[in-house]
């Protein structure tokens, strides 16, 4: 699953933005024009699923800083729409008064709007809409099946009350009946209405919504911190890679114990460290684990993690938060910083190879990374004449496509800054 | 006695991957450095610099290029000859279809099971689309797929499968 569209009003640079995405997606923009806000979109996603949207708002600044400051201060309503495709069919089923029905994912949309007081600091949710689109299958019992085509599953907040709505040629059946859990998320909903989200409910996790709220839920930004990593680590830590990469070593003593995880390992290192032989984590003092690197040139030495260079240390983690990390959605900032330019390409070009399992999002200054990325990748953040940030594709560009036919490279009209025709 | 420095001009990283993992072994019993160059996002005029540098110099150099909807390699080889007017037809090396024909021609049928793959018996006209569709499944990672597929090459079988590489290695190797 991937967001594969997004609508954002009024957050922070943002005034309106509409925009598709992919599952690899490269920001562009000169400095403040904000890729960084972007980025802080999916952040304020994820906390709203993690923390609740109080504290989510909280996260970002509170309400002053959450809204775009350029607005009037009457305009104090800041939403957000969110479509995401399902990649893998996935589905359930469940015995009807009408016989055994399957009902597969094809996509959800997820909208909210929220007013905010500026005086108070207080907010208020007046648009809270949650969309499941689902198609349904019957199976009888002469084993011939009748399809019923696709149907919306709505869960939509009216002036005083959360509404459940489903449209459906399924006439004899109600939405209970296929979605038990469904009443008491009504009533969790109506009991903190305009308060809280539909995406805070614990029952969103049942289905069919259990994998939109997964996916908030586990948005991860990462953002390495490579001192961290060469310290050693307390055993007890998580066992997936914090967003610093400071339990690097847990995390790569979990995937060196596995053998399958262990061989696709090394091959992904060694397509951009050739010269990383072995890798190994000790432990000492009952307490501690540090990881060890061997050479092809000294075999038979092992340089702890300390003696390791950032930029060796820092592409280990993004290796194991691209392709071992299970989460669906990886977010970095400036991920080439410490990276050779000769070795951008191969790391853009792993990250569109781990796009296929879960939706990349980084933004960049590198020309070599934009270069690399593929113009379909790309996504212009800009600031239009009022000062809002805008995005474009430059893919859709037709100006830019002149430029290309006549061998100006993507990277070259970004560098002049001309991207924006 | 291996002469100084051969260039390898290639398209792109799985070529690359190709060229430093299976060819340069093979090379380095002729060249004391072998060195590859991908071209592929280069702009023309930079190209023609390289090669006009290291004619200059005096080294060899072989460039590759997959065939893509060209008719015929004739064909592909004039228009990298136009393209790039420091480019010696000579040196031309056409991939048919593409490098990814060239990674599966070198898996005999036990390799290929141990891939979880069909067996080709020859890859002549395998396409990237083709490869992409084969390590669903097994693999998460093309790059993990492509690692795996070298640790199990057999240069031996990839001249029988595949006409373009049997060229390239009988020409230019032995």
């Amino acid at each position: 699953m991937y967001i594969s569209q997004l609508s954002i009003s009024n957050f922070k640079s943002f005034h309106r933005a509409n925009i598709k995405l992919r599952k690899f997606n490269v920001l562009i923009g000169a400095n403040a024009a904000g890729k960084s806000n972007l980025l802080q979109l999916f952040k304020f996603i994820r906390d709203i699923s993690q923390f609740g949207l109080e504290n989510a708002i909280s996260l970002q600044g509170g309400n002053e800083y959450l809204r775009n400051i350029n607005l009037k201060r009457g305009n104090n309503i800041v939403g957000l729409g969110l479509k995401f495709d399902i990649l893998k069919e996935y589905g359930i089923k469940r015995n009807t008064k009408i016989g055994i029905l399957e009902a597969k994912l094809k996509n959800f949309y997820y909208t909210f709007k929220i007013k905010l007081n500026l005086k108070n600091n207080t907010y208020y949710v007046i648009k809270d809409e949650l969309t499941a689109g689902l198609h349904f299958i019957e199976y009888k019992k002469d084993n011939k099946t009748f399809d019923y085509g696709t149907a919306n599953l709505y869960i939509n907040l009216l002036k005083n009350s959360y509404e459940i709505n489903f449209k459906s040629k399924l006439k004899k059946i109600e939405a209970n009946e296929l979605f038990p859990t469904l009443p008491d998320m009504q009533k969790f909903l109506n009991e903190r209405i305009h308060k809280s989200l539909i995406i805070e409910s614990p029952l969103i996790y049942t289905f069919p919504f259990e994998k939109i709220a997964y996916f908030m839920k586990n948005i991860s930004m990462y953002d390495f911190d490579t001192r961290l990593p060469k310290k050693a680590t307390q055993f007890l830590g998580k066992a997936e890679l914090e967003e610093n990469g400071e339990n690097l070593a847990i995390v790569l003593r979990k995937i060196l114990s596995d053998i399958e995880k262990r061989r696709a390992f090394f091959n992904l290192v060694n397509n951009v460290l050739p010269l990383i032989e072995n890798i190994e984590v000790k432990s000492f003092l009952d307490k501690y684990l540090q990881f060890l690197i061997e050479e092809s040139f000294a075999k038979g030495q092992f340089i702890p993690s300390s003696m390791i260079s950032d930029g060796t240390i820092f592409i280990i983690a993004l290796i194991i938060a691209i392709y071992f990390e299970n989460k669906p959605c990886a977010i970095f900032e400036e991920p080439e910083r410490r990276i050779h330019p000769y070795l951008i390409s191969k790391i853009i070009d792993m990250m569109r190879d781990a796009s296929s399992n879960k939706q990349i999002i980084i933004s960049t200054h590198n020309p070599e990374a934009v270069k690399h990325a593929d113009i379909e990748n790309l996504l212009l953040i800009s600031r239009n004449e009022r000062g809002f940030s805008t995005i474009d594709r430059p893919a859709e560009i037709e100006q830019i496509k002149v430029f290309l036919k006549n061998e100006i490279g993507i990277e070259e009209l970004y560098v002049n800054n001309l991207l924006k025709l | 006695m291996p002469k100084e420095k051969i260039y390898l001009f290639v398209e792109g990283n799985d070529d690359e991957i190709f060229f430093r993992k299976l060819i340069t072994p093979i090379l380095s019993k002729y060249y004391k450095n072998i060195e590859i160059i991908k071209y592929a996002q280069m702009k023309k005029d930079k190209v023609n610099l390289f090669l006009l540098s290291i004619r200059t110099l005096n080294f060899d150099y072989l460039f590759f290029a997959d065939k893509d909807e060209y008719l015929s390699i004739k064909q592909k080889k004039e228009k990298l000859s136009e393209k790039f007017e420091q480019l010696a037809k000579e040196n031309i090396i056409i991939v048919v279809l593409e490098i990814e024909s060239w990674y599966l021609a070198g898996l005999d049928e036990t390799a290929s099971e141990t891939l979880h793959i069909n067996y080709f018996t020859n890859t002549d006209n395998l396409s990237k689309e083709d490869f992409n569709r084969l390590y669903h499944g097994r693999f998460n990672s093309r790059i993990d797929f492509i690692y795996e597929i070298i640790k199990l090459y057999v240069i031996e079988k990839a001249k029988q499968k595949n006409k373009s590489f049997s060229y390239f290695y009988n020409e230019y190797i032995h």
